[in-house]
C-alpha cells in the first residue's frame, strides 16, 4: 500500500515538466505538417487582415462621391476576399480539428498497444474504468490541446502581430491608446485564469466527493436501510451539495468576471475609437474609412488575446491530462524480452525452487514441479496455495524472484517470448471470450488449422451439439452485441480454444468447474485419452478429475506438500486425502 | 455490458412533450422565483442594449462627425458609456443570478432524487447497477440543468436580439433591410438539412467510442488470455481500426459542422458584399447614409450567431429532455411501503416468529420454501448451511428488506409487514457481511452520522467492540478520515467496526451476518472477544460460519435448499448424523487443512 504511493510520487516527479512529450513526440514525426499548419495560418490571417483595409477604401470611397464602378470593384474585392477568407477560415479549423482526431487515434492505439503487453501490477493499479476514462476522457482533453490548443495560440499571436502593424502604421496614436485597455485586460486575464483553473479542480473534487457518497450509499443500501441512516447521510449529502454550489458559484462568479472584461475591453476599445478617432476624423487626422477600419481591427484582436490567455489555463490540464495517459504507457512491463532470443525447444518444463510474492504477501516458496513431456500432471491445493502464480510463471507473464523456469534445461528468460508462449494451450479458470464469432474465439489465432481439425476440437470439447444449434454455426457472434452463453458453453469454446492447433502443453485451470462431477470427469478422461504425447496441466477443485492423471502436485501455502499418484496421496491420509474427504462432504451434502 | 447499456440509454429519444417536462422540473426551479424574475428582467435590458452600439456608432458617424460636432461626439460618446456600463453589471449579475438559480435548483433535484432512492426497495438496486444510479443523480440532473441555465437563455437572448435588430435595421432602412433578408430562408433549410444528417453521424460516433471501450474492457479481462496465445497484435489492430472508424465518423461531422459554418459565413461575405455594393450606391447617391450603411455592416456579422446558437439549443434540449425523462423514471418508481407509523420504540416482550414463509426474489425461483421459525426474547439463534441455502434470505425477510410471497412474521402481536420500518430497524443493530464504509471520518462512520451519539459513547462502543487500540494507532484517532472503502483497515478490524456500529445503538436484537473471510489469530481472537460482548443481553439471530460462533447460540437451525431441514443444539445436531454433522465435518476438515 504504501510502496504504492511512493511509487505514484516518484512517477509525478520523474514526469513533471516531460508530461507533455507525448505531444511534442507526434509533432516531431511530422515536422511537413507543422509546417504546414504554421504557414496556412499566415496566409489565412494575412488575408483576414485585407477586409477592414478594403471596408476603409469602400467608405472613404463613398464619402468622397466616387464612381459608381469603382464602388462595384472595391465591392467585388471584398466579396472575393472575403470568400477566400471563408474559405481559410473553415479550412484551418478544419485541418486542426482533424489533426486533433488523428491525433487521438495515433496516440490511443499506441498506449493501448502497450497496455496490452502489460501484466498483473498493471491490472492491480489500474481497474478496468479507469483505464477507459484516461484513454476515453484524457484523451479527449490532450488531443484537442495538441493541435487545436497550440494552433489556435499561433494563429491568435498572427493576428495580433499583423493588425497590430497596421494599424500602428495608419495611426501610431489612435493604436496605442486602443490597445492600451486590451493589453491591461490580458493582465488580468493571465491573473483571473489560474483562478479559474483552480475553481475547476475544486469543482472536480466536489464531484468525485459526491461521486462517492453516491457510491457508498448505494452499495451499502442495507446498511442505511437497516440503520434507517436515510436521513443522516441524506443531510450529509445536502451539505456535499451546498458546498458545491458554493464551488461551482466561485466558477461561475470568475467565469462572468472574465465574460464580462471580455465584452467590456472591445466596448471600452470601441469607444475609445468612437471618441478619440472620431475627435481626429472631424479635425481630418484620420479619415472616415480608417475610422471604420480601426474599430474592425480592434474587434478583431479581443478574441485572439484570450486564445492567448487560455493558452496556460488549457495547457495546464492538458498536461494533466498527459500526465495520466502517460503514466499508462511508462508502467514497467512484468517480463523484459530476451536481447539475444533462442528458439524453444520442446522438452521437460520445470519450476526450479522458484519464489514469488505481491509486495510482502509470500504465494510461491522454494516450489519444484517437473512436467515431462506427454505427461499428465494435475494440481491441488487449498485456496491461495499458489497455483494461479505457478501459471503466470510457467506462461512468463511474470518472472520469478527467486529460481527459474526452464524448458529442455533452458531458462525461459532466455527464449522467444512469443514462440514460447505459442507452446501453450489455455483454458483459464474463468472462461474468457470476445466480441467475435464462435470460430474466431476458438481459432484465437492459431494458423494452419484445417476445418477438419476444427471440427474435431470442437468435437473433443463436446461443443458440437451447441454450435449445430447457433443460427450461424461456428460463425456465431459471441459477447455484448452477439448470443450469451451458458457458464457450461463459455466454458467449453474455452476449452475448445485450448485444445486447437494441438500445443504440446495444455493447461486447463479448473475450466470444467460448470459441469457436475460425473460430466467433468468423464470429459477430462476423454479429453486426455486423444492427447497422447500432449503434456497436459489440470487444475480442478474436484479431486476426483485428477485421477486420471500420472502425477499430482498438492500445493500449500506457496509449497508443494504432497506429491503423487492420486491413489497413493489418498492412502497417505494426508492434506490431499483432507481436501478429498471435504469434497465428498459437500458432494452428499448437494444430493441431501 | 455497462458501456451498451449507457449507450443505449443516451439515445433514447424523449417521448414526452416539452411542456411536460418543464411542467414537471418547475417546482425544483420555483423557490428561486424571484432571481428568475429578476435575471429575466436583466436578460431583456442586455439584449436591448446590446444592439444599441451600432446604433450609436451611426449616430457618430452621421450626425456628429458628419458635422463636425466635437461635442455631439462626446456627448454620444458618454451615452455609449453609460450605456455598456449598465451592459455590463446587469450582464454580470444576469449571468451570476441565472448560474444560482441553475446550480440550486438542480442541488435540489439532486437530493430530491437521492432521497428517492434511498427509500425505493431492495428490489430496486438489485435490478439497478450502482453505476447507473450514480449518473441518473449526476449527470443526468446536470444535463437538466442546462436546460434552466443555458438553454432558456440563449433561445431568449438570441431570439430577442435576432428581433431587436430586425426592428432597428428595418427603421434604418426597409429596403435594405428587405434586401438582407432574402438570404435568410436558405440558410435555415442549411440548417435544417444538416441537423437531420450530423445526428446520425454522432450515433455512429458514440456508438464506436462505446465499441473501443468495450475492445478495452474486454482485453483488459483477458489480458493472460491474450498474452498466452500472442495475440496482442490482433487488439491492437482492433483498436486500431476501431479508432480509424471513429476518426472517420468525426471527420465527416466535422466535415458537415465545417460545411454549415463555411455557408454561414459565405452568407456573411453575400450580405456584406449586398449591402455594401448596393446600399454603398444607394448611399453615393445619398439615399441613406455612410452611418446606415455601417449598421448594417455591424448588425450582418451579428446576425448569424444568434441563427447558429439556436440551432445548438435543439440539440442540448433534446438530450436535456431525455435526461429529464430518465429521472422521472427513477422518481416514479414506488418507494418500499413505510408502514403505520408508531411513535412509540419497539421493545420485544416475548417473542419473533415466522410462520410458512415462501419468497422468491424474482418471484418464480423459490428460495425459501414454509420456512417457519421462533426466536424467543433474549434466545441467540444461530443459521448454518451451504452458502445459497437461503439463510441471507431469512434475514432480509426479518429486516423487512424483501416481502415474502406468503406467510407472516410477526414480533409479539404486531405484524412485519404493517409495522413502521424505520421503527422495527432502529430496534435492530444489523451487521452485515460486507462491511461498508462511507466517505468521512471514523467517528461518523462509527455513529453512523447521527450527532445525537457522543463522542464518549462511540468511544466506548469501540472499546468493547475490541477495535479501540487500533483505531488510536492512527494519529488522527477517531477523526481518521477514511480512504477508499476503508482500505486503512484489515478485513478483521473492519469485522470488529462493524460490531462497533451496532454497539454504538445498543440494539435489543441483534442480526449478524459472519463474515466468511478468515483472519490472523491475534484478531479472531479480538473477534471472539467483541462477539461475546456483543451478544451479551441480547436476542441475537447469527447466520454463523465459524464453529465458535455456532457454540454461543442456544439454537442452531440448519437452513439447507430454501427449508429448515434440522434444528437443536450443537450436540444434539452432531449427534444426528445429518447436514450439520456433514457442514460440521467439512468445516473440521477444512480447518485442519
Amino acid at each position: 500500500m504504501k510502496d504504492e504511493v511512493r511509487m505514484t510520487n516518484d512517477e509525478v516527479r520523474t514526469q513533471k515538466g516531460g508530461s507533455l512529450r507525448i505531444v511534442f513526440d507526434f509533432w516531431r514525426e511530422r515536422p511537413g505538417w507543422a509546417i504546414g499548419l504554421i504557414g496556412g495560418t499566415i496566409v489565412v490571417t494575412a488575408i483576414s487582415m485585407v477586409f477592414p483595409y478594403l471596408l476603409r477604401m469602400i467608405i472613404d470611397g463613398i464619402k468622397r462621391g466616387t464612381t459608381q464602378p469603382q464602388l462595384v470593384r472595391y465591392v467585388l474585392y471584398l466579396v472575393g476576399f472575403g470568400f477566400l477568407r471563408v474559405v481559410g477560415e473553415v479550412l484551418l479549423p478544419f485541418s486542426r480539428g482533424r489533426i486533433n482526431e488523428l491525433y487521438q487515434w495515433k496516440v490511443r492505439s499506441s498506449v493501448f498497444r502497450r497496455v496490452l503487453d502489460m501484466g498483473h501490477t498493471f491490472s492491480a493499479k489500474y481497474p478496468t474504468g479507469d483505464v477507459m476514462e484516461r484513454l476515453d476522457h484524457d484523451m479527449g482533453e490532450l488531443s484537442w490541446f495538441a493541435c487545436s490548443g497550440l494552433f489556435r495560440f499561433a494563429a491568435a499571436g498572427f493576428t495580433v502581430l499583423f493588425a497590430l502593424i497596421i494599424m500602428v502604421r495608419m495611426n501610431p496614436f489612435l493604436t496605442l491608446i486602443t490597445v492600451l485597455p486590451i493589453g491591461l485586460g490580458v493582465l488580468v486575464w493571465v491573473r483571473l485564469g489560474p483562478l479559474v483553473y483552480s475553481w475547476f479542480m475544486k469543482w472536480r473534487a466536489k464531484i468525485s466527493e459526491i461521486n462517492n457518497q453516491l457510491e457508498a450509499a448505494f452499495t451499502g443500501i442495507r446498511l442505511v436501510k437497516s440503520y434507517s441512516m436515510e436521513e443522516e447521510i441524506g443531510r450529509k449529502f445536502r451539505a456535499t451539495l451546498d458546498e458545491r454550489v458554493g464551488v461551482a458559484m466561485g466558477e461561475a462568479r470568475t467565469e462572468a468576471k472574465i465574460h464580462i472584461m471580455y465584452m467590456g475591453i472591445a466596448e471600452v476599445a470601441t469607444l475609445l475609437v468612437l471618441w478619440v478617432g472620431g475627435v481626429q476624423v472631424v479635425r481630418a487626422h484620420l479619415t472616415l474609412g480608417q475610422f471604420v477600419a480601426f474599430n474592425a481591427y480592434i474587434l478583431m484582436l479581443i478574441g485572439p488575446m484570450f486564445d492567448i490567455g487560455n493558452l496556460f489555463v488549457s495547457g495546464r490540464r492538458a498536461q494533466g491530462a498527459a500526465e495520466r495517459i502517460d503514466s499508462l504507457r511508462q508502467h514497467p512491463p512484468e517480463v523484459l524480452p530476451p536481447t539475444r532470443p533462442l528458439q524453444p525447444v520442446s522438452g521437460e518444463l520445470r519450476l526450479n525452487r522458484v519464489s514469488f510474492s505481491y509486495g510482502s504477501r509470500v504465494v510461491l516458496a522454494d516450489a519444484e514441479l517437473a512436467f515431462a513431456p506427454g505427461r499428465k500432471v494435475g494440481i491441488a491445493g487449498t485456496v491461495g496455495s499458489g497455483k494461479s502464480t505457478i501459471f503466470r510463471l510457467l506462461f512468463r507473464t511474470a518472472d520469478p524472484q527467486q529460481g527459474s523456469v526452464t524448458l529442455s534445461g533452458q531458462d525461459v528468460r532466455q527464449l522467444d517470448i512469443d514462440a514460447y508462449r505459442k507452446l501453450f494451450g489455455y483454458a483459464p479458470q474463468e472462461a474468457t471470450l470476445f466480441s467475435d464469432t464462435v470460430k474466431d474465439n476458438i481459432l484465437f489465432g492459431r494458423e494452419n488449422v484445417t476445418d477438419e481439425q476444427l471440427r474435431a476440437v470442437v468435437a473433443g470439447a463436446e461443443l458440437a451439439e451447441d454450435v449445430a444449434g447457433f443460427p450461424k454455426g461456428l460463425g456465431e457472434m459471441l459477447g455484448e452485441r452477439g448470443t450469451r452463453l451458458s457458464g457450461g458453453q463459455k466454458e467449453r469454446v474455452a476449452i475448445a480454444r485450448a485444445l486447437v492447433g494441438r500445443p504440446p502443453v495444455v493447461v486447463l485451470d479448473d475450466a470444467t468447474s460448470a459441469l457436475d462431477a460425473e460430466t467433468e470427469k468423464e470429459l477430462v478422461n476423454r479429453m486426455i485419452n486423444q492427447l497422447p504425447g500432449v503434456t497436459v496441466i489440470i487444475v480442478s477443485h474436484r479431486l476426483s478429475v485428477l485421477s486420471v492423471c500420472d502425477w499430482v502436485y498438492v500445493l500449500d501455502a506457496g509449497k508443494v506438500k504432497e506429491q503423487g499418484k492420486h491413489d497413493d496421496l489418498l492412502a497417505k491420509q494426508g492434506l490431499y486425502w483432507k481436501l478429498y474427504q471435504r469434497q465428498l462432504i459437500t458432494e452428499e451434502l448437494e444430493k441431501l | 455490458m455497462h458501456w451498451h447499456g449507457d449507450l443505449e440509454l443516451e439515445e433514447t429519444k424523449p417521448t414526452g412533450k416539452a411542456g411536460t417536462y418543464v411542467r414537471r422540473l418547475w417546482p425544483f426551479f420555483r423557490p428561486y422565483l424571484s432571481r428568475v424574475i429578476a435575471a429575466g428582467a436583466l436578460l431583456l435590458l442586455t439584449a436591448g442594449l446590446g444592439l444599441a452600439g451600432p446604433v450609436l456608432l451611426k449616430r457618430a458617424i452621421d450626425v456628429d462627425i458628419g458635422r463636425n460636432d466635437l461635442r455631439g461626439l462626446t456627448v454620444t460618446s458618454l451615452i455609449y458609456l453609460g450605456i455598456q456600463l449598465v451592459l455590463l453589471v446587469a450582464g454580470y449579475f444576469q449571468q451570476v443570478w441565472l448560474a444560482l438559480v441553475g446550480e440550486r435548483g438542480a442541488a435540489d433535484l439532486k437530493q430530491a432524487l437521492f432521497r428517492h432512492v434511498l427509500d425505493l426497495p431492495m428490489s430496486f438496486f438489485d435490478k439497478t447497477p450502482a453505476g447507473k444510479l450514480i449518473s441518473r443523480v449526476e449527470s443526468d440532473t446536470e444535463a437538466v440543468k442546462m436546460l434552466f441555465t443555458r438553454t432558456s437563455v440563449v433561445l431568449l437572448q438570441s431570439g430577442l436580439m435576432l428581433l431587436g435588430m430586425s426592428i432597428i435595421m428595418g427603421v434604418a432602412s426597409l429596403r435594405l433591410f428587405l434586401l438582407v433578408l432574402v438570404l435568410l430562408p436558405p440558410f435555415v433549410v442549411a440548417f435544417w438539412v444538416f441537423q437531420k444528417k450530423v445526428r446520425p453521424v454522432y450515433i455512429q460516433v458514440r456508438r464506436t467510442v462505446a465499441e473501443t471501450n468495450n475492445v478495452v474492457s474486454e482485453a483488459l479481462k483477458g489480458l493472460p488470455v491474450i498474452q498466452v496465445f500472442c495475440q496482442q497484435r490482433r487488439f491492437a489492430q482492433r483498436m486500431d481500426d476501431l479508432n480509424r472508424l471513429k476518426y472517420k465518423h468525426e471527420l465527416k461531422a466535422t466535415i458537415l459542422w465545417h460545411a454549415v459554418w463555411m455557408l454561414v459565413d459565405f452568407g456573411e461575405v453575400l450580405g456584406m458584399g449586398l449591402v455594401l455594393g448596393v446600399g454603398g450606391a444607394w448611399a453615393l447617391k445619398g439615399q441613406i447614409t455612410i452611418g446606415t450603411l455601417f449598421l448594417f455592416v455591424s448588425y450582418i456579422t451579428r446576425l448569424f450567431g444568434p441563427l447558429r446558437a439556436i440551432s445548438d439549443q435543439i440539440n442540448v434540449m433534446q438530450r436535456a429532455f431525455a435526461s429529464a425523462e430518465r429521472t422521472f423514471q427513477v422518481l416514479d418508481q414506488t418507494p418500499e411501503p413505510a408502514g403505520m407509523p408508531v411513535n412509540e420504540p419497539f421493545r420485544l416482550k416475548q417473542a419473533i416468529a415466522c410462520e410458512n414463509l415462501n419468497f422468491a426474489y424474482d418471484g418464480e425461483n423459490f428460495v425459501l420454501k414454509d420456512v417457519s421459525l421462533v426466536v424467543r426474547k433474549g434466545e441467540k439463534v444461530a443459521l448454518v448451511g451451504e452458502t445459497g441455502g437461503g439463510k441471507t434470505s431469512v434475514v432480509n425477510l426479518l429486516m423487512k428488506f424483501y416481502q415474502a410471497q406468503s406467510g407472516n412474521i410477526r414480533c409479539d402481536s404486531e405484524d412485519l409487514s404493517t409495522m413502521d420500518k424505520h421503527r422495527l430497524r432502529s430496534a435492530v443493530g444489523f451487521v452485515p457481511q460486507e462491511v461498508v464504509m462511507f466517505p468521512g471520518s471514523l467517528l461518523d462512520n462509527l455513529r453512523l452520522f447521527d450527532d445525537s451519539i457522543s463522542r464518549e459513547q462511540v468511544v466506548e462502543a469501540a472499546r468493547r467492540a475490541r477495535i479501540h487500540e487500533a483505531i488510536t494507532r492512527f494519529p488522527q484517532g477517531y477523526d481518521t478520515v477514511l480512504t477508499e472503502g476503508g482500505a486503512n483497515f484489515s478485513l478483521g478490524e473492519r469485522q470488529l467496526l462493524a460490531f462497533a456500529r451496532a454497539l454504538v445503538r445498543d440494539p435489543e436484537i441483534l442480526i449478524l451476518d459472519e463474515a466468511t473471510s478468515s483472519v490472523d489469530p491475534h484478531t479472531e481472537h479480538l473477534i471472539q472477544e467483541g462477539l461475546e460482548e456483543l451478544l451479551k443481553g441480547r436476542t441475537a439471530i447469527i447466520v454463523a460460519h465459524r464453529l465458535a460462533t455456532i457454540r454461543m447460540a442456544d439454537r442452531v437451525l440448519v437452513v439447507h435448499k430454501g427449508h429448515i431441514a434440522e434444528q437443536g443444539t450443537h450436540d444434539e445436531l452432531l449427534a444426528h448424523e445429518g447436514i450439520y454433522s456433514r457442514l460440521y465435518r467439512l468445516q473440521y476438515v477444512g480447518e485442519a487443512a
